[in-house]
């Protein structure tokens, strides 16, 4: 079986010069920020809807850094949830069942969607609950 | 305080029921439909029509034609990370004959082409990968039936038709000068159904499923000019290339090996198509999203466009076509009048009701839906 690339031990260096990308991406994470605050607006950004040189992916996450909630969720593969160094900031990373990335995003919001239990899943729980009493 | 209520139960037959009957969790359809949107290149905003697209959205039945190719375009998207976002919509679809994956051959598949075909009539998708020799029927057979003959059949009952790779698309490499086999594309052929093109050589696989997702949850997506969804082939390369900056500066690769390689500087003037190719490598990627050809230190060799094969050298700063192109023209005029379908006004009536029946939707529309 192939080697996923996440497991070959190689560091991608940022090139010297940029797509210049992580600038506007950053203001336009204030500017979601301020709207969250201002009319509890939520905004989310396709991280790979956006070209970006070999490196800078990770520099804008080093940027953002990590703050103070993790979490993992595992349904149809792990997604990697966690809230960056700003509050209301979070980062989401999505892995199929071979743990290859299929998705990342920002998410800029009080809590991810997905952390929240869903109705459909809390009806089922419940039903299997009853079924055991 | 809130209180939250299920939704509704997803409809019988449904893409929805089919992934809960699978066990999947709401919250696993939340983040397949997310993953879903973004392969299909829509904001993160449509997710929630998407989920509600979904749960309606029957399980179409798909009949897929093998002619002229290599396996490649078939081997992009099987190969691709299943059991994964690509998969389930591949599964999630009713695949009742592709020749390649099927078990059943011979006389046996032929009966379940032609039944799925009676029992979906009107509402199949076909997609087809290769391209179509004319030049004699004998070059390609399925069951000794020509290619041309077996994609006229069955196109006929088509609610719409999906051309994946560059050889159903445009003809592709069979059909590169000389065109030894009389190669012609899908849409040379039939001139009354709407035809998605989906071509690269092979294309991405999801853009391959990102099509199909997207005719599941809001019917046809828009297309260009050459009928490539624009959501995927909107943009060329050179405009999404993150070595684009280099070519603003001047600052170019004169061979694979010199300084500006080394710094990663724009292959321009080593024969990169960037600037005249329309596809979504530069952002979608390959392999799980790695990386891309002109990522690697290669130009790209402009796949995704017609006759990139008779472009000239590969390695030459954008070349044109080149070759006699009054053979290939020949076998496309032959294409019309051969099966009897010339792009006459009832061909275009057809089709324009077609094209109806299954209504293009834009982002815009998408957006306006949303507000609506």
């Amino acid at each position: 079986m192939m080697t996923p690339i996440e497991q070959i031990d190689i560091k991608i260096e940022p090139f010297e010069q940029n797509t210049g990308n992580i600038l506007p991406t950053l203001h336009q994470i204030q500017h979601a920020l301020s709207a969250l605050l201002k009319s509890d607006q939520t905004t989310s950004i396709d991280i790979n809807a956006m070209p970006f040189a070999p490196g800078e992916k990770q520099t804008l996450k080093d940027t953002l850094s990590t703050g103070e909630v993790t979490a993992t969720l595992n349904a149809l593969g792990k997604s990697h949830i966690y809230e960056t160094q700003y509050a209301g900031v979070w980062w989401i990373e999505h892995y199929n069942s071979h743990e290859h990335s299929v998705g990342q995003f920002i998410e800029v919001t009080w809590i991810p969607e997905l952390l929240k239990s869903q109705a459909e899943d809390v009806q089922a729980g419940l039903e299997r609950l009853l079924a055991t009493l | 305080m809130s209180t939250r209520k299920p939704s509704s139960s997803p409809a019988p037959g449904s893409v929805g029921e089919y992934l809960r009957a699978q066990g999947i969790s709401r919250r696993g359809f939340l983040k397949f439909c997310t993953a879903t949107a973004s392969m299909m290149a829509l904001s993160p905003a449509f997710v929630p029509r998407l989920v509600e697209a979904l749960e309606k959205a029957p399980r179409p039945s798909v009949i897929w034609l093998s002619f002229q190719e290599c396996t490649g375009c078939t081997e992009s998207l099987t190969r691709s990370h299943a059991p994964t976002v690509e998969g389930l919509i591949f599964d999630a679809i009713s695949l009742d004959y592709h020749h390649t994956l099927q078990a059943a051959s011979g006389e046996a598949a032929e009966l379940a082409r032609e039944e799925a075909m009676k029992e979906n009539w009107g509402k199949y998708v076909l997609v087809v990968d290769g391209s179509i020799p004319l030049g004699n029927p004998g070059f390609s057979t399925i069951a000794g039936i020509s290619n041309v003959d077996m994609l006229m059949d069955t196109a006929k009952g088509a609610a719409a038709i999906v051309s994946v790779g560059t050889c159903a698309a445009y003809g592709g490499l069979p059909q590169a000068d000389p065109n030894p086999t009389g190669a012609v594309s899908v849409q040379d052929l039939i001139k009354d159904k709407p035809i998605i093109n989906v071509p690269g050589c092979p294309p991405i696989p999801v853009v391959i499923t990102g099509v199909l997702a997207h005719f599941l949850a809001f019917g046809l997506p828009e297309l260009d000019e050459l009928n490539r969804p624009k959501v995927f082939y909107g943009q060329n390369i050179h405009d999404r290339c993150y070595r684009r900056p280099f070519y603003e500066r001047g600052q170019f690769a004169e061979t694979f090996d010199d300084e500006g390689a080394k710094k990663g500087w724009c292959l321009y003037k080593l024969g990169c198509k960037g600037p005249t190719t329309y596809n979504a490598c530069a952002t979608t990627k390959w392999n799980q999203g790695a990386s891309f050809p002109i990522e690697s230190g290669h130009g790209c060799l402009g796949c995704s466009e017609p006759r990139f094969w008779d472009g000239g050298s590969f390695y030459k700063a954008l070349s044109v076509p080149t070759g006699d192109l009054g053979q290939t023209a020949g076998y496309a005029l032959a294409a019309g009048g051969a099966v009897g379908i010339a792009a006459g006004l009832l061909a275009r009536q057809k089709k324009a009701q077609a094209v109806k029946d299954h209504e293009t939707v834009t982002v815009n529309d998408l957006h306006k839906g949303e507000h609506s």
